[in-house]
């Protein structure tokens, strides 16, 4: 099985361990990825502001760069939702391109998602003793679908009481662009998350994101709430390692 | 109608969030709103297929709205009632002080109708001194206050019962209490006289049936009731997308529209005007008269991207999903329809991209409101493709345009992708205190108003990766530490 | 199919029909493969039995009063009840044979209520009594189970009036008239429209008036009646 991982730039820049987590993760599932170095960002911060051709550019990049992989996987549901959910829109219509994008479209999975339903795999016995609550993302959930398959990774960790988190499914405010732009609304959407998060007396907040939890433990940070954020890759690898 | 809202997107984003009482309040009604679609949906059961079904039958109308369309008028004609053409809003106003200057009215009585309130309708009468008034409980209290709606279905979510008591006291010279009964008591008391003696009275329409000529309204209170069972005269205003081919179809969407609109399985009065009262019938209006509304509808029509927006059937799902509507409420987005569906279609309406053309900007595209959508309308889709449209009409400020080409120049090339990211990393150590940025320069400020943000990782992923990978190919394997 | 549309009218669905691709309006009845509600709904029927207890417990839900007899004496029996129960001095009712049969309006009057029939006076004195009477009784053309409404065609002697002024409306129909979907009966107002015996106005009524305007509390009674009672005859 040739796997590739798309780390996404966020993880990329800020939060390597989200790609090692993730690496070490699928070896210990059997599943070797390998790195294609080519890649940069699925162009969805300038698709969602509107600069399509930019966002084009950036994509063939990214295309280009895992032509030759059998599955791409990426710790993100929003960069691999914006391939689903955008890539085929965007070459519509373009010879060169628009089978290429399809046919990245349907070799590409949020990690979670590959875990579960490509591999088959809900329990990778790893063991926490911690009190975790879980935002899902909303273009993991509306994008790409995914509810149940993270929740099934979490549940199987031994020693982890899973806490609901108030009003989960509404959206961090993280946004993109979103959270600059509209800072303001974004703000209080944000504070408004994280006074939920706090309610769940939660040490760990698990998410599938990086941008979401960038978010949300940025403003956890900002209010000086003692709540760990991490990606559900780290979580998991963190409590298989041990 | 070139309409201008008095400031900007953010300004009026950055007043509405600072007002407590509106927000509690708003957050408080989308809370009981959603919460009610979500059970009601789920009794009925199937609620993709219904959404699928509604989907499909009003894609089918819109797509053909030239058949439907000619085929109500004749049938409205045939049932003797009156057809009028309104292609402006300036145009809708003027047929419906026309009839009301041919009828010599005095007092116009209205209930719900948003399209009214798209053309300004209230105003224009004022100016011309007939006396019009609101029936809807929560739209005569508004109209007490001089405001404009602030939610589709419940208008006067904004206002809270002190704030009323005060308001009908203060009219009627008299102390009205608080309780909810009381302040109910008091406008029924007060409208019925007015129901009675009105000359004309007003509608909306939730839907016109094209095969009969017919109007439904779905309405809970029984004002639509009298304002066209009383009154001599019933006018309706419709947008013009809003058909059904026959009543058959109409079944599913009394089974969307009130459980998406308030969570009800059906609306207390689903009413049908088939045209003007029979000649020998003793109450109805005699005189029956429907005024067509375009007002940048055919706009949209026929354009990819935006078509499917006519299908929207006014149910405010969208707005009670959304978290920015939740945290700014109705008035902000400065125009008659709030929330996600009216950052669609307030700029296409008034195709006016320079005006409006910030609206768009007003979601986190989290998709809510597409998944809310009893008539699956992409909404959040449309806010992007919106998005685009502003950036090919050259719209969107230099600095930003400027930002999305180094953004290109670096990110669509992996070595120069590396140098940028390696750059940034320079900047950092002037700004960042335990790994994170507390206090950021330019428009980086906003997001640390909030939050902290990281700093980029002393090693990115792709630095480590030799050694990552290195260490996995090692002599352990796959089981490395 | 555009003989007698106005030149306004005909130049809007022009541009309609020209934003759409065509460079004519469409006069042809477009084929469609999907009608009313989804397949799987069709299939829904309740039995009698069901279609009784389904309204009554719908209509109850909303606070409104059903109750069930088997007879016409039975009926009038229960309906004097609640006339006297509520205190109802002054009501009105529908011009309606199957009212008028109940033989209602003697005990009533005999018991010094005051008992109007719409339809017996000038348009504008009628609107007036029914606004000054407690009580309004009406005979339901079809009820429907599953959501717990009322259909009711209007007519001269069937006025809308009557269901909508007095603060009371009280509905009487027979367990026959019941159907499972609501789509049963749009489905009869579209043959009534295509034999061309469309009245001119139908309501479906579900429960009283209502409206959560004020800060979300719902009050009851608004503009319509605050009361609704319904008989179901056997």
């Amino acid at each position: 099985m040739n796997v590739s991982l798309f780390i996404t730039c966020l993880a990329d820049t800020f939060y390597p361990n989200v790609g090692e987590s993730t690496v070490r993760l699928l070896d210990r599932l059997g599943v070797r990825a390998d790195f294609p170095e080519g890649q940069t960002c699925c162009g969805q911060p300038a698709f969602n502001s509107g600069y399509r051709d930019e966002a084009r550019d950036v994509a063939k990049t990214l295309i280009e760069s895992f032509e030759k992989s059998e599955y791409v996987v990426g710790p993100s549901g929003s960069c691999i939702g914006m391939i689903h959910h955008y890539y085929p829109l965007l070459f519509e219509g373009d010879s060169r391109w628009e089978e290429r994008a399809k046919k990245f479209v349907s070799k590409s999975f949020e990690l979670s998602q590959f875990i579960v339903n490509v591999l088959g795999k809900q329990d990778l016995g790893a063991r926490m003793n911690a009190k975790v609550t879980y935002h899902p993302s909303c273009h993991a959930m509306r994008l790409m679908g995914i509810k149940h398959e993270p929740l099934a990774l979490l549940q199987n960790v031994q020693g982890l009481e899973l806490v609901d988190l108030p009003f989960a499914e509404d959206c961090c405010g993280f946004g993109g662009t979103f959270a600059v732009k509209m800072h303001e609304v974004s703000g209080a959407m944000v504070a408004e998350k994280a006074e939920h998060v706090k309610e769940t007396n939660a040490e760990i907040l698990v998410g599938t994101d990086m941008g979401c939890l960038m978010n949300i433990g940025g403003r956890l940070r900002y209010e000086g709430a003692p709540v760990r954020v991490m990606h559900v890759a780290e979580l998991l690898w963190e409590g298989v390692k041990s | 109608m070139s309409v201008k809202p008095a400031m900007p997107l953010k300004e009026r984003m950055k007043h509405a969030i600072a007002d407590e009482t509106l927000i509690e309040a708003v957050k408080k009604t989308t809370d009981r709103l959603e919460g009610g679609k979500l059970a009601s949906s789920e009794a009925l059961g199937n609620w993709q297929e219904w959404r699928e079904q509604g989907s499909r039958i009003r894609s089918h109308v819109v797509q053909h709205l030239d058949y439907y369309l000619g085929q109500l008028i004749q049938n409205v004609k045939k049932r003797g009632g009156h057809v009028h053409i309104a292609d402006t809003a300036e145009h809708a106003v003027q047929i419906f002080l026309d009839i009301t200057k041919q009828k010599n009215a005095k007092s116009v009585l209205k209930s719900k109708s948003m399209v009214s309130e798209e053309v300004h309708l209230n105003k224009a009468l004022e100016e011309i001194g007939v006396k019009v008034l609101e029936s809807d409980l929560g739209e005569y209290i508004i109209q007490l206050f001089g405001e404009a709606p602030s939610h589709i279905i419940i208008p006067a979510i904004h206002k809270n019962r002190y704030q009323i008591a005060d308001k009908f006291s203060a009219i009627s010279g008299e102390q009205i209490s608080e309780d909810t009964p009381t302040l109910t008591a008091f406008a029924r008391r007060k409208l019925r006289q007015e129901f009675l003696e009105a000359d004309i009275g007003v509608s909306g329409c939730n839907f016109a049936i094209a095969e009969s000529g017919s109007i439904v309204m779905f309405t809970n209170e029984g004002n639509g009731r009298m304002v066209t069972t009383l009154p001599p005269v019933h006018v309706a205003f419709m947008g013009m997308e809003r058909l059904l081919p026959s009543f058959e179809d109409l079944e599913t969407f009394v089974n969307l529209l009130p459980r998406s609109a308030t969570g009800q399985k059906i609306t207390s009065y689903v009413s049908v005007i088939n045209g003007p009262r029979k000649e020998e019938d003793l109450d109805g209006a005699q005189e029956f008269h429907l005024i067509i509304v375009d007002n940048g509808r055919s706009n949209i029509l026929g354009d990819d991207e935006f078509q499917e927006v006519l299908n929207c059937i006014r149910c405010g799902a969208c707005l009670n999903v959304c978290p920015v509507y939740r945290h700014i409420g109705g008035h902000a987005y400065g125009d008659v329809y709030p929330g996600p569906i009216g950052a669609v279609i307030t700029p296409l309406l008034r195709d006016d991209m320079k005006v409006w053309g910030d609206l768009p900007y007003a979601s986190s595209l989290c998709g809510a409101c597409t998944d809310a959508c009893p008539v699956k309308i992409p909404l959040h889709d449309m806010l992007v493709h919106l998005r685009a449209r502003k950036v090919k009409l050259g719209l969107t400020p230099g600095w930003e345009r400027m930002a999305f080409r180094m953004y290109r120049g670096s990110f669509a090339n992996p070595g120069r992708y590396r140098l940028s990211m390696r750059a940034a990393k320079l900047m950092v150590p002037f700004m960042a205190k335990d790994g994170y940025i507390e206090k950021g320069p330019l428009h980086m400020l906003g997001w640390t108003n909030a939050r902290h943000f990281p700093s980029p990782a002393p090693q990115s992923f792709r630095e480590k990766w030799a050694q990552l990978s290195a260490e996995l190919e090692g002599p352990k394997g796959g089981d490395s530490k | 199919m555009s003989s007698n549309l106005t030149e306004q009218e005909f130049a809007l669905l022009k541009r309609i029909a020209g934003r759409l691709g065509r460079s004519e309006p469409l006069t042809e009845k477009p084929s469609r493969d999907v009608i009313g509600p989804p397949d799987f709904w069709r299939q829904f029927q309740l039995s009698q039995e069901e279609k009784i207890e389904r309204f009554c417990e719908s209509w109850r839900a909303l606070t409104g009063v059903a109750e069930t007899v088997q007879s016409e004496w039975e009926a009038v029996d229960v309906l004097k009840r609640w006339i006297q129960e509520e205190n109802i001095t002054n009501l009105i009712r529908w011009d309606h044979p199957e009212l008028e049969s109940l033989g209602l309006d003697e005990p009533l009057r005999l018991s010094g209520i005051t008992v109007n029939v719409w339809g017996h006076g000038d348009p504008q004195s009628m609107k007036e009594i029914a606004n000054q009477a407690e009580a309004g009784i009406t005979w339901a053309d079809y009820a429907v189970a599953d959501t717990g409404t009322l259909s009711l065609f209007s007519s001269r002697e069937k006025a809308r009036s009557v269901s909508l002024l007095p603060p009371i409306h009280i509905a009487v129909f027979r367990a026959k008239q019941l159907v499972t979907r609501i789509g049963e009966v749009m489905v009869k107002i579209d043959e009534m429209n295509r034999n061309g015996s469309l009245p001119a106005g139908v309501n479906f009524i579900t429960g009283p008036s209502r409206s959560s305007d004020i800060e979300n509390d719902l009050s009851i009674g608004v503009h319509g009646p605050k009361k609704v009672f319904a008989l179901i005859i056997k």
